[in-house]
């Protein structure tokens, strides 16, 4: 009886072992989401790695009255850009915001949800029909 | 103990007088008769004349820089790929010596469309102080070759986003407007280096 035992923890410890490094790979390896990436490509060259923008040149992504007002016009502002005169928190940007053409529907999803629930803003996330709908809607 | 802790301080000391920043750039070395004798000088790489418009229509020169240091950088207004975040660092710069009128801030645009109001526009929007920073403006091809003898690349690309394309250097000139550092503008490492060899170029003597 007790070799039996000992026979199932040395069968079990194995297994507990690679467990454990499973685990450990898949934090250490994890996988930054698309819209992060997509992010740190495409934005943050601007609006920097905070969403802080600059000054009063770049507006800022992060806490944006802006965002939470108008996020069904995001998905036009990334694929077409951004000209004349826009005021985020109050203050008054009017710095062209160049377009983001090669990036695909899903691609714009990716990155819109995670602008929208990251840098401090809490607005509800669009879904690919919605961004599509958007993007018919663009002037 | 006690040995051990003044040998410490030996080594701190000597560290500390060790440090000088290099002259960068190629160099000649040349001779030379003086009263009779063979003198030996090395001529060192240094920023040739310029002369460009600032934000405030105000002609820049050498002379504007003289017995000053300065950082200067290429850039341009509507650039959207590595001017912000250089734009965002050499804020750091600004506020660091805002009030030290040893050192001085030089950034020359490379977009013909950067006019002096373009130019104006920009300073306000990034608050800065046109004694303290200029943003300068002038003919392409003289720009160009500033860039140059910065050690900095720039060069007209319509595949570029913004049509242009340069490097984002920082370059650390010193009073004899010899290149004492280049960093790399868009990484704040980069630029806390920099920092820290404006004051080691500000003890120089």
């Amino acid at each position: 009886m007790k070799l039996f035992k000992s026979k199932i923890l040395l069968a079990i410890l194995p297994v507990l072992f690679f467990v454990g490094l499973l685990v450990g790979n898949l934090f250490v390896f994890r996988v930054k989401e698309q819209g992060q990436v997509l992010y740190e490509t495409h934005c943050s060259g601007c609006h920097m790695e905070q969403g802080q923008g600059l000054a009063q040149l770049i507006p800022p992504i992060s806490k944006s009255d802006w965002i939470a007002n108008n996020a069904d016009k995001l998905a036009c502002i990334i694929r077409y850009g951004q000209q004349g005169a826009i005021i985020v928190n109050g203050i008054n940007y009017n710095q062209p915001m160049p377009a983001n053409p090669n990036l695909t529907d899903i691609e714009l999803h990716n990155l819109i949800n995670y602008i929208v629930r990251n840098f401090g803003n809490q607005t509800a996330k669009r879904s690919l029909g919605q961004i599509q709908q958007d993007l018919n809607n663009c002037k | 103990m006690r040995i051990h802790r003044y040998f410490l301080f030996v080594i701190i000391f000597y560290a500390c007088g060790e440090k000088k920043l290099p002259i960068l750039g190629e160099r000649k070395v040349i001779e030379r008769e003086k009263e009779g004798k063979i003198v030996v000088d090395t001529i060192y790489h240094s920023i040739p004349e310029f002369s460009f418009i600032n934000q405030d229509g105000q002609k820049v020169t050498e002379k504007t820089f003289e017995g000053k240091i300065y950082v200067a950088d290429f850039f341009f207004t509507t650039c959207p790929s590595i001017c912000p975040k250089m734009k965002q660092q050499m804020l750091r710069v600004y506020e660091k010596y805002k009030n030290d009128d040893r050192i001085l801030l030089l950034s020359h645009s490379i977009s013909r469309e950067d006019s002096v109001p373009v130019l104006k526009s920009y300073a306000k929007k990034i608050n800065i102080e046109t004694s303290k920073w200029h943003l300068v403006t002038g003919d392409w091809n003289k720009i160009e070759q500033m860039a140059k003898s910065y050690f900095v690349g720039v060069q007209e690309d319509p595949n570029e986003p913004g049509g242009y394309l340069h490097n984002g250097y920082f370059v650390l000139v010193d009073k004899q407007k010899h290149i004492r550092g280049v960093y790399d503008g868009t990484n704040p490492k980069e630029v806390d280096k920099l920092l820290t060899d404006i004051d080691i170029l500000l003890d120089e003597k």
